[in-house]
């Protein structure tokens, strides 16, 4: 598919939009969210629901730069551990990124969200094994395991549910709705 | 990928609730990995100041059960876990680098 200056335009703007509600879906989980599962370090993360419509719907580049937003946003908002959110985020949407590009046609939203979820997560208690010294913290990982698959399968649902409806009026809506 | 995910999950669960203990469970505190101390689970109400260099967690036991009443870190995610009572249940605070976890005689005798 070629793209064209004015498809190229409309992405970035697409991309900005997403860059905002990241920063106001991630404050908005930070204040009502935040202790939605009694497991530590476990989030919702529906900010990710954004990040998976960029990488199927744009360009896996762009799931990088909204994943370095929501870095930035945690910093600020919520005050996070820099390490924990910055290797979660980083390697989460690498995860992401790489399962798109290997399995393209096989893989659908619900998939890549739940890889990325279980990315992060386990990031997340791997960095904790590791700063904490104590292999108490996987405790928790069944629990931990159980939830990637459903809040990756809930964020998934969101980004089929944006593309499905062509929620940002992307270029090939309009090829798709002439067709 | 999922399904994958929820049987390794069950697994692991099935594994640690298999873990026997035996006689009086103590909630063993951990800083940065390194033990600290061992409080037995008891009836009567027991309250616990966990000073370290990064800040303070209350560690409250009551009812055969333990959990951190309070905390100065900012994020009181190990406010929020609630109760544990089980052996090799745990509640983590990153940012003071305190982890909390319930264990048996046997292994307190290791320390």
């Amino acid at each position: 598919m070629v793209n064209t200056k004015s498809e190229k335009s409309n992405n970035k703007k697409t991309v900005f939009i997403l860059c905002l509600l990241i920063i106001v879906l991630f404050a908005l989980e930070t204040s009502f969210l935040s202790n939605i599962t009694k497991i530590e370090g476990v989030k919702l993360g529906l900010y990710n629901t954004f990040i998976i419509f960029a990488i199927k719907n744009i360009k896996l580049k762009y799931g990088y730069i909204l994943a370095i937003v929501k870095i930035i946003s945690s910093l600020f908002i919520a005050s996070t551990l820099f390490l924990y959110s910055f290797l979660g985020g980083i390697l989460s949407v690498s995860a992401m990124v790489i399962a798109e590009r290997l399995f393209k046609e096989k893989i659908g939203f619900i998939g890549i969200g739940i890889i990325g979820a279980f990315v992060y997560n386990t990031t997340v208690y791997v960095i904790a094994f590791i700063s904490l010294s104590s292999a108490a913290v996987f405790y928790n990982i069944p629990t931990v395991l159980f939830l990637s698959v459903l809040y990756g399968a809930i964020t998934g649902s969101l980004a089929f549910v944006l593309t499905k409806y062509n929620v940002f009026r992307l270029g090939y809506g309009e090829e798709n709705e002439k067709k | 990928m999922g399904v994958s995910i929820l049987v390794i999950a069950l697994i692991i669960s099935f594994v640690l609730w298999m873990q026997p203990f035996e006689g009086q469970l103590y909630a063993c505190v951990y800083i940065d990995g390194e033990f600290i101390e061992g409080e037995p689970l008891q009836t009567t109400l027991n309250q616990i100041d966990i000073k370290t260099q990064y800040g303070t967690n209350v560690l409250v036991i009551l009812n055969n059960r333990a959990y951190v009443k309070d905390t100065n870190c900012g994020y009181a995610q190990c406010v929020n876990k609630g109760y544990i009572s089980r052996p090799t249940e745990s509640i983590v605070c990153a940012p003071h680098g305190l982890v909390i976890t319930i264990e048996d005689e046997r292994s307190l005798k290791d320390k």
